[in-house]
């Protein structure tokens, strides 16, 4: 987790940037850079969606900074930018029908451990698909809340500032999703 | 079992789960009188689990460097060096060549009426004037490329201070902010 200096020196860059100086833009670019994918890909689950998706972010971040008001919530404000360009893409994908949208999925070969047999890995990828593909269907908000909880660890408050809402939303919207997992997963108990 | 304490216990499973319960202990008591909830916090905790191995996780290796270099290179103008350089170019070796040849031009209609006795003379100081005007061409070239490298380090500077961005791309993608 970020530290208090780390916010702070977020909200001097965020400060500079909006008086127009580049570096301080420059700088939050490639600190933020590594966040911003995970968020999206973490959406998205595709490697090419997910660096249009972030690079739109960030050039409409760089086009709208100097009317952010309150520096202290750079984070916050970017964060909102590439979730909406996320779930905006989830809604075009969908409306277009395409195939199921393919949540961020690591290849076989990194999950795998060593030494660990054929069987056990099958297993694993089969299992794998299967929690993609529950959560794949979870509806676009509700993920969204989902990932920032449980992958960025978020509190409430941050997750409401982000998406704008109030906190009784996003507890909703968590419960929710943790009430379609337990669902969609439930069969598996007696696998262990 | 109990209804309202079952709510009760639902409303706080998820801070339960994520350790953000400051005061555990109604719950953990309703917790051990009620196999319903007890059941509940399992399954959700198997399905966190299976999650969590499915190892949905950071962006693949070189997404976020592709991204900063994307960002990067739209937000810094392209310099006009090439063009600015070759009319510079183009304008000095022109200007040379036409001061070049008038001078030898006048240079010769002027030194002499005895074609025959002076052409050898007036030719060898008309290629010295030409070549001194060649070496004063390199000169000039010399000194307008090193102005054109401060022009564009100028121009470079005063452009990254404000980003270019295409105003089009940028209207729409927070309405449901
Ligand atoms: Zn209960």
């Amino acid at each position: 987790m970020r530290g208090k200096t780390d916010e702070e020196n977020d909200a001097a860059l965020a400060e500079r940037a909006r008086n127009g100086d580049s570096e301080a833009l420059g700088e939050l670019v490639v600190r933020y850079a590594p966040q911003v994918s995970a968020l999206v890909y973490q959406h998205v689950g595709d490697p090419e969606v997910t660096r249009d998706i972030s690079q739109t972010t960030f050039l409409k971040a760089c086009g709208r900074i100097s009317g952010l008001h309150d520096v202290q919530r750079f984070r916050a404000w970017l964060f909102r930018i590439a979730i909406n360009e996320s779930v905006e893409h989830i809604r075009r994908e969908r409306a277009q029908k395409r195939t199921a949208l393919r949540i961020a999925r690591v290849p076989i070969d990194d999950v795998a451990e060593p030494g660990e047999r054929p069987i056990d890995r099958l297993i694993a990828a089969e299992e794998r698909e299967r929690v993609i593909g529950v959560l794949d269907r979870l509806p676009p908000r509700q993920r969204s809340v989902f990932v920032m909880r449980h992958f960025h660890g978020m509190s409430n408050q941050e997750i409401a500032d982000i998406l704008a809402c109030s906190t009784s939303t996003v507890k909703a919207n968590m419960s929710y999703a943790l009430k379609w997992l337990r669902e969609k997963l439930a069969g598996d108990v007696d696998h262990e | 079992m109990n209804d309202d304490a079952c709510r009760g216990f639902r409303e706080r499973l998820t801070a339960y789960i994520y350790g953000e319960l400051a005061d555990t202990t109604d719950f953990e008591h309703h917790l051990a009188d009620c196999p319903a909830c007890r059941q509940e916090l399992e399954a959700t905790r198997h399905a966190l689990a299976m999650v969590d191995r499915a190892g949905l996780d950071d962006a693949p290796d070189g997404i976020a460097d592709a991204v900063v270099s994307g960002v990067l290179s739209k937000l810094r103008p392209t310099p006009k060096r090439p063009a600015t350089r070759w009319l510079n170019r183009v304008a000095a070796v022109a200007a040379c060549l036409l001061v070049g040849t008038i001078g030898t031009w006048i240079f010769v209609r002027t030194s002499g009426s005895d074609p025959a006795t002076n052409s050898g003379r007036g030719l060898g100081l008309a290629a010295r004037a030409v070549s001194a005007e060649g070496q004063s061409v390199l000169r000039l070239l010399d000194e307008l490329e090193a102005e054109d490298d401060i022009l564009v380090q100028l121009l470079g500077e005063k452009e990254t201070e404000q980003p270019h961005i295409d105003p089009n791309r940028d209207q729409k993608g927070e309405e449901s902010a």
